[in-house]
Parts: C-alpha cells; sequence; structure tokens
C-alpha cells in the first residue's frame, strides 16, 4: 500500500500526453 | 482580424464631423451606414449620415450623435444641445488587435472563451486530445436505473453515472457505459472491447481479492501491468492504476462515495496528464475554516465530505463510504493527514472542491 502522494506522483511520472489535435471551432468548446 | 474590424457605431444615431457641428445648425443626409452594409463615400463639414449599431463608421465621421438628439427635415438632419459628450463609436481594435493572444495555451474554451475564438475569425482550433474514456460497472447485484425492482437482490447501478459525469466534465469523451456480471470471461471480452476504443478505461467494483473481485483479472489476460494498487487513503483504499495493451486502466471502489472520491482524486489528475497538464492543475487545494468539529483522523489520510455552511466547511454526519444521498450535499473534500488530531469550528484545514 502506498501515500496518496506516492499514487499521484507515479501518475505524474507516467501518464503521457496524448497530444493535441485541429477541430473545428464548434467542437472545441471544453477543450485547451 | 481585430475587433471591431472598423469604427463602428455604439448607438443609433447620425455619423458626422464633430469640429464641423454645431447644435441646431441643419447638416445634409447623404446616405445610411447599417451592420453589414457599410456607406462608401466619406462625410465633410455640414454633412451626416444616418447610422446604426454595429454599422462602420464613414470616412471623415469622428462622432455618432445619438438619434434621441436629432430632428429629421426631409434630407436634413439638427441636433439638440447636449447631445456630448460620448462620441458613441467604438474604435477599430479597441477589443483587440489583429495578432493579439486571446486565448494562451491552456486556457479552458469555456462558453465565454469560445466567444473570442470565433470573434478572432478562426474557424480550426488546435486543442489537447480530448481523452476517450470507457466505464465499466461491475457486480452481479447491479441493475440499470429503472430495473432494479425487478429482482429481488438488485440494486440500481449509480456509480458509472456519477462517474461518467465527472470525467466528461473533465473534458473527457465518454466512449463506452455499461455494466457487468460477475463473470470472468464475460467480463475479459468486456475490458477487450473497452480496450480497443478508449485512452482510458475505469472499472468500478470488483477491486479487492476476493472470489468475485475480477477487475484486476478481467484486465489480467490483456497484459495489465500495474502502476499502484491501494492507496492508504479513506474512502477508497483499494484503488488501483495501470495499463494493459498502452491503455490506461483506473479501478475504483465499488461503493458510491468510495468510488467518487477516488475519482476526485485519481481520475482527474490522470485525465489532466492525458491532455497534457500536471495533475496537480486538478487538485487545487484550498485553506478554510471549519464551521463545525472535525474528528480525530485514524490510521490512514481521510478524505471527509463536507458543505459549505455559512461560517465555513461543516461534516456531514453521514461519512459512510457507500452513502449515496449524502453525495448530493458533498461539495468539498476535506484532506485529513492520518493521526491528525481532532479539529476544532474556525480552524482552517486543507480542502477541495468535489
Amino acid at each position: 500500500m502506498i501515500s496518496f502522494d506516492d499514487a499521484l506522483n507515479l501518475i505524474e511520472a507516467h501518464v503521457a500526453p496524448l497530444g493535441t489535435e485541429v477541430v473545428e471551432l464548434g467542437e472545441a468548446s471544453g477543450a485547451f | 482580424m481585430a475587433s471591431p474590424r472598423h469604427a463602428v457605431a455604439a448607438m443609433d444615431g447620425y455619423a458626422v464631423l464633430d469640429s464641423a457641428t454645431r447644435p441646431d445648425a441643419p447638416l445634409r443626409l447623404i446616405g445610411e451606414s447599417c451592420a453589414g452594409a457599410g456607406f462608401s463615400g466619406s462625410v465633410s463639414a455640414g454633412e451626416a449620415v444616418r447610422i446604426f449599431t454595429g454599422a462602420p463608421m464613414p470616412d471623415g465621421a469622428d462622432r455618432c450623435i445619438m438619434q434621441e438628439y436629432a430632428t429629421r427635415d426631409g434630407d436634413y438632419v439638427k441636433f439638440a444641445a447636449g447631445y456630448g459628450p460620448g462620441w458613441n463609436v467604438r474604435q477599430a481594435g479597441s477589443d483587440f488587435q489583429s495578432g493579439a493572444l486571446l486565448l494562451e495555451a491552456g486556457r479552458v474554451l469555456t462558453p465565454r472563451a469560445m466567444i473570442a475564438a470565433a470573434a478572432a475569425d478562426v474557424a480550426r482550433i488546435t486543442v489537447a486530445k480530448r481523452p476517450r474514456v470507457a466505464i465499466i460497472g461491475t457486480g452481479d447485484e447491479l441493475a440499470p436505473p429503472g430495473s432494479a425492482y425487478l429482482g429481488v437482490d438488485k440494486i440500481p447501478e449509480s456509480v458509472t453515472f456519477g462517474v461518467a459525469a465527472m470525467f466528461e466534465n473533465a473534458g473527457a469523451h465518454c466512449v463506452g457505459q455499461s455494466v457487468g456480471l460477475d463473470d470472468l470471461p464475460a467480463l475479459e471480452a468486456a475490458a477487450r472491447a473497452a480496450l480497443d476504443s478508449a485512452d482510458l478505461v475505469v472499472v468500478t467494483g470488483g477491486a479487492s481479492v476476493g472470489d468475485r473481485d475480477f477487475a484486476k483479472p478481467m484486465f489480467a489476460a490483456h497484459g495489465l501491468d500495474l502502476l499502484f494498487a491501494k492507496v492508504a487513503i479513506k474512502p477508497g483504499k483499494p484503488v488501483w492504476a495501470g495499463r494493459a495493451g498502452g491503455t490506461w486502466v483506473l479501478g475504483l471502489p465499488g461503493n458510491p462515495t468510495s468510488a467518487m472520491v477516488t475519482a476526485r482524486l485519481f481520475l482527474l489528475p490522470l485525465l489532466a496528464r492525458l491532455q497534457g497538464r500536471s495533475g496537480a492543475h486538478a487538485l487545487s487545494w484550498r485553506q478554510l475554516p471549519l464551521a463545525a468539529p472535525l474528528p480525530a483522523t485514524g490510521d490512514r489520510e481521510s478524505f471527509v465530505r463536507a458543505r459549505w455552511a455559512e461560517a465555513g466547511l461543516a461534516p456531514l454526519s453521514n461519512q459512510d463510504s457507500g452513502a449515496q444521498h449524502a453525495l448530493v450535499d458533498a461539495d468539498w473534500l476535506i484532506r485529513c493527514p492520518a493521526g491528525q488530531a481532532a479539529r476544532a469550528a474556525g480552524e482552517t484545514v486543507s480542502c477541495i472542491a468535489f
């Protein structure tokens, strides 16, 4: 069993971004 | 494109050359400027153009006199004294200039931000890819809402609805929401389908190690590689995360409150990472006062559900990990370190919006 902070650190270290995409403006609401 | 693109009238009225305009002195009307159909000529001393809100100001005109001050007489118009001091003109680029930075990278396209993006005459926009998330609820006791009454031992499946709503609010697309019975071959097939369609699969329930806890085994056949399993928190100790065939898998406890708390604490940071942000971006801890006493914490770091009362945070009386009704009022999670002594009303605690 690990601590909450250690679990978050593992997520931070191992999860890579999916990247970006170009979308129609009408489909962009809520994205960033 | 700048906004406004041209100098435009801010009122319905008359476009004039201010330095050549006096109260009660008639000006000759030489045309009309409407939004979408501006006046192509220019205004000189002694002339005016009828103009409407949002219409381009004609060349030569620098003031729009409100129509309430105007008296028309055929092709002439004159203005009552007191029409100033407003010029009633929105100058070109007074909102933003062409090339200005309107939305910095990482800024969420809120309804208000969508206005700015569209106003810049942008048809397509580069955004962080939205994670595709599939969610699978597990448990023989679960039935779709509206049908649980048909089986004596059935209960409405509620968790996937709450968790899906949470991840969709965080910018993810729900590509599958299903419930599976505690049957390993069937769950393995459901896992395969979810892994093939999603960037992240959330599975709820079956997170312990009982004979009928299949959340991890259903992904084992697909090469599950655990990142962590069991976290020293309350509620939500059984939470786990891993990867199967390149797709992230997050296992949440089946108890509704536990599932929602762990989704808030782990799913949202995971989604933030997938979208190119730090996980910390999803966890904005605040320091707020207690409106009521907070009991001592046990040997695990705890996240106490609370509502906002007049003077601060009030822990909810029902802290059961299986609670569902209490979630309605649980707008905050209070972070309580393991072994923390009881805290009194008025003391400040670390918390996060839930």
